[in-house]
């Protein structure tokens, strides 16, 4: 019996084995993330979140909608309010964050054809509505267990940042906080987000916008996240998430590889293995089964091509 | 505006997803028919189960004692 522990969202890279990682071990020190202000900081900034939602363009699809007012007919079709379907603990995520208390939000703007929770966070009425104190309280005792940093998540964060800023205002600062993305937001998000967070963990799924449009319904998709990228890696620490789909090899990973290699070098990425076949990803031919060694033992060699330091 | 392209149809899905309980944890494995076995959202408690199934998995390995080098979660 093997293990190939994977999710696009918090995966564990079990195996198949990957002796690159043997030349990038994974930072294992705790470092010190105290860091005074960030509630403060946060809590200026919520009535601006508030005020964005007016005419939302949190992430890059820029609809437009008024959420404020209720409006659910956006892209995400979530309206005012926030809710999350799951906090806990995990230890699926990169090693150097593990354990962390994961919150994830309900709805997405993307519509991913591989997305394993999709069930939930698709959905922007998964989940319970959230009460920042009581959630601040939740991380606080998790953090007093044990966990090393707080992750937030979703679905997908970005269009839910007034609530993240409410939820921020309050969290433990003295401990690491990591903003896990698809990258699809845009400089209103970044704006708000800026200084906040010590580690992005942010999707690069695609390597063209023909896979984008015709896996996750987005357009315009490598404009956007590359933005994001650039200017995550030059605001805060950066681990990139690549899953690597089957089928998508040449088309995906390899441009993501060169993409990342030529303008952000030295980013760490975590390549992840393991794809799994689950909920609507039968809608598209090449998703039925998981990908294959030959992909994986492949996907190493282009890693290894531009020099990419790989992390898990 | 509307974009029923991305509505989602949540009318089938099972109860669980929507009423989930934030004091629940949950981990969701798959077991392939070829013996592998995929994990995600792995709980400290899940990841100990796991590693008993597949002691020899030094990456799991690595996860559980990650768990242990801070607090005991138990």
């Amino acid at each position: 019996m093997k293990f190939m522990n994977e999710n696009h969202r918090s995966p564990v890279s079990c195996s198949p084995p990957n002796p690159t990682l043997e030349r990038n071990p994974s930072r294992w020190s705790v470092q010190a993330f105290h860091r005074e202000g960030r509630n403060a900081l946060a809590k200026t900034r919520i009535s601006k979140a508030w005020k964005l939602l007016e005419s939302c363009e949190l992430c890059a699809h820029r609809c437009g909608t008024n959420r404020l007012a209720g409006s659910t007919t956006g892209r995400c079709h979530v309206g005012n309010d926030s809710r999350v379907f799951s906090a806990q603990i995990e230890v699926s995520d990169e090693l150097e964050v593990i354990p962390t208390f994961a919150i994830a939000f309900g709805g997405c703007d993307m519509r991913c054809g591989f997305c394993i929770t999709g069930k939930e966070s698709w959905s922007a009425q998964s989940g319970s509505p959230i009460a920042p104190p009581a959630m601040a309280d939740k991380a606080r005792q998790a953090i007093e267990s044990g966990a090393r940093s707080i992750m937030i998540l979703g679905g997908e964060p970005t269009i839910h940042l007034p609530a993240v800023m409410e939820l921020s205002s309050i969290l433990p600062e003295n401990t690491q906080w990591i903003w896990k993305t698809n990258a699809h937001g845009t400089h209103h998000a970044r704006d708000l987000l800026d200084g906040l967070f010590d580690l992005w963990i942010a999707d690069f799924k695609f390597g063209s916008n023909a896979c984008a449009e015709r896996l996750a319904r987005t357009p315009n998709y490598l404009e956007a996240v590359q933005d994001n990228l650039i200017w995550a890696a030059n605001h805060t620490d950066l681990i990139v998430r690549h899953l690597l789909m089957p089928g998508h090899l040449e088309c995906c990973w390899k441009p993501v590889a060169q993409w990342i290699a030529s303008r952000i070098p030295g980013t760490r990425v975590n390549l992840r293995g393991g794809f799994w076949p689950g909920w609507q990803s039968k809608t598209f031919p090449e998703f039925r089964s998981p990908s294959t060694n030959i992909e994986w033992k492949r996907a190493l060699e282009i890693a290894d091509d531009y020099s990419i330091p790989l992390t898990f | 505006m509307k974009h029923p392209e991305i509505a989602v149809d949540i009318s089938n899905l099972p109860p669980t997803t929507k009423l989930r309980s934030l004091t629940e944890s949950m981990t969701e494995i798959l077991i392939q028919p070829d013996g592998s076995i995929l994990a995600h959202n792995i709980t400290p408690a899940m990841a100990e189960a796991l590693l008993e199934i597949c002691p020899e998995d030094s990456a799991l390995r690595q996860r559980v004692h990650a768990q242990k080098l801070s607090k005991n979660f138990s």
